[in-house]
């Protein structure tokens, strides 16, 4: 039965070869099309979104909040200054901080840049330790796997760093870091940064800038005192507070309409093209009428003639709908499940007509 | 017949201004302090004790105070005159507890919640008015 269909379906694909694929780019194209709306939306947000899950306020020195939060979290564009101790201190203790974490940046090693920060970062961020141990004196660093196999790095291996964030910067020779560990982060950014406790930066510095931070992130007792908090930033001079949930509210409402308008009409292309799909798949097993009342005579089994009519455009569609998936896997682009089910619709369809063909 | 149409449609008005009071944000503007560390202390004034847990109707713009748990804050002031420019102030936001987990509603959005106000005398981690069992009115 395997041979007959085998044979059946080769000579199929030789008859057939430009159709199936014509099948197999449309449910790929079908699948595309479903996810762009959702795709644009987390493109636009997702940064902005995620900042907003790992800290509710960050406070830096005087700036704009979209570059505090984008150098803090992301190691984008250039810090907005330090911040004095006195500030760090200040808002350590404030009463409606449940928790803080230093964020001391402006260092690099080749290129990757030093976060000068204390065991609350790889808590908050979700990084974890995968060989060695996270940093516990000055004199210690960790790093990713990933950045550690790129510059041929290994445990026990004497780093120095150099100042600014590009590697041809002044090297601090003086200041040794041990790499004691390697960790392993949730973020990509994290992924390409080394971190060491915030004392380090003093040390490389010679004691220059003790206490300062680049920028402080808090965590609050109460997502009420986020409200709170603009007014206490107004009577602090140096400090610039920015409020990720503030910053993603803000581009919601700017988007919303465009995305709104894009959801609805959006759907009218995948749909447009999984109807194309559809009637080519109909059309495609209109073809094999003769085929047909051949098996019919030969008296093959419902199944099996089924199979070998219509198995492999319907195998080819699933291969579009396959290649769509691996693409978005492999690239990180996040698919729904909701939506990587819609995508199949068209091809449930189709399997559906093609077994209602009578003659 | 004609009067007793009239009386009609005003017993309705009336009823339907008794179920509900609307409250405007100057009865809620109430006076405060801040203690030395910082938090703030509101004091309610008598002529609000009417409101005190009872249902009212605020009308104000919707402001996201966290992106993943759908909590959301009400404004007296839209959002980007609201916390930027020195208007805000403690007393110009209400909390909303909504009886339903709502769908994501857009920044800035001018709405009229229904919800039963709560005098917050204890709690500095929370606002002034909390707005328990909050839905959409109107």
């Amino acid at each position: 039965m395997m041979q007959f269909l085998w044979r059946f379906w080769r000579a199929q694909f030789t008859r057939k070869t430009t159709p199936l694929f014509i099948v197999a780019f449309l449910s790929f194209l079908t699948s595309v099309f479903v996810q762009i709306p959702s795709l644009t939306e987390s493109y636009i947000y997702r940064k902005w979104r995620e900042s907003a899950q790992y800290a509710d306020v960050i406070v830096g020195y005087k700036g704009s909040p979209l570059q505090i939060v984008a150098n803090t979290l992301f190691r984008l564009e250039n810090p907005t200054g330090n911040l004095p101790e006195e500030s760090v201190n200040y808002w350590k203790k404030h009463p409606l901080v449940k928790e803080s974490c230093p964020v001391a940046l402006g260092d690099n090693i080749q290129g990757y840049p030093i976060v000068g920060t204390d065991s609350n970062y790889f808590d908050w961020m979700n990084i974890s330790l995968e060989e060695g141990r996270l940093p516990s004196t000055s004199s210690e660093i960790v790093v990713s796997k990933l950045v550690a196999n790129r510059l041929g790095l290994q445990l026990g291996d004497d780093l120095h760093s150099s100042h600014g964030s590009d590697a041809n910067g002044e090297a601090h020779d003086h200041h040794h870091l041990t790499l004691v560990g390697f960790i392993k982060a949730d973020r990509a950014a994290d992924n390409e940064s080394f971190f060491v406790p915030t004392a380090a930066y003093y040390d490389m510095h010679s004691g220059k800038g003790n206490g300062k931070v680049t920028a402080l992130m808090l965590r609050l007792k109460s997502k009420s005192a986020l409200v709170m908090l603009p007014r206490v930033f107004e009577t602090r001079p140096n400090e610039q507070g920015a409020f990720p949930v503030f910053i993603f509210a803000g581009l919601q409402k700017q988007w919303a309409p465009t995305l709104e308008k894009m959801r609805t009409w959006g759907m009218l292309v995948p749909l447009a093209i999984a109807i194309l799909f559809v009637a080519f798949m109909y059309f495609l097993a209109r073809t094999e009428r003769e085929a047909r009342s051949f098996l019919v005579q030969l008296k093959t089994p419902r199944m099996l003639r089924y199979l070998s009519l219509y198995g492999l455009p319907i195998l080819f569609a699933l291969l579009g709908y396959a290649i769509h998936l691996l693409i978005f896997y492999s690239v990180d682009l996040g698919v729904s499940l909701w939506q990587a089910l819609l995508a199949l619709i068209p091809i449930a369809l189709s399997i559906l007509i093609l077994t209602r063909i009578r003659s | 017949m004609k009067k007793i149409i009239v009386t009609l449609v005003f017993a309705l008005f009336s009823l339907a201004s008794w179920a509900q009071q609307v409250v405007p944000w100057d009865l809620l503007a109430v006076p405060y302090s801040t203690t030395p560390d910082g938090l703030y202390e509101p004091s309610f004034p008598s002529w609000l004790d009417k409101y005190k847990n009872t249902e009212v109707v605020i009308q104000g713009y919707l402001v996201p105070v966290d992106v993943e748990g759908n909590q959301y804050a009400l404004s007296r002031y839209a959002f980007s005159s609201c916390f930027f420019c020195g208007n805000a102030v403690p007393n110009t936001v209400v909390e909303l507890v909504f009886k339903d987990r709502p769908d994501a509603f857009v920044t800035d959005q001018f709405v009229v919640i229904k919800g039963t106000l709560i005098f917050n005398e204890s709690d500095p981690f929370r606002l002034f008015f909390i707005l328990q069992n909050a839905s959409l009115h109107g």
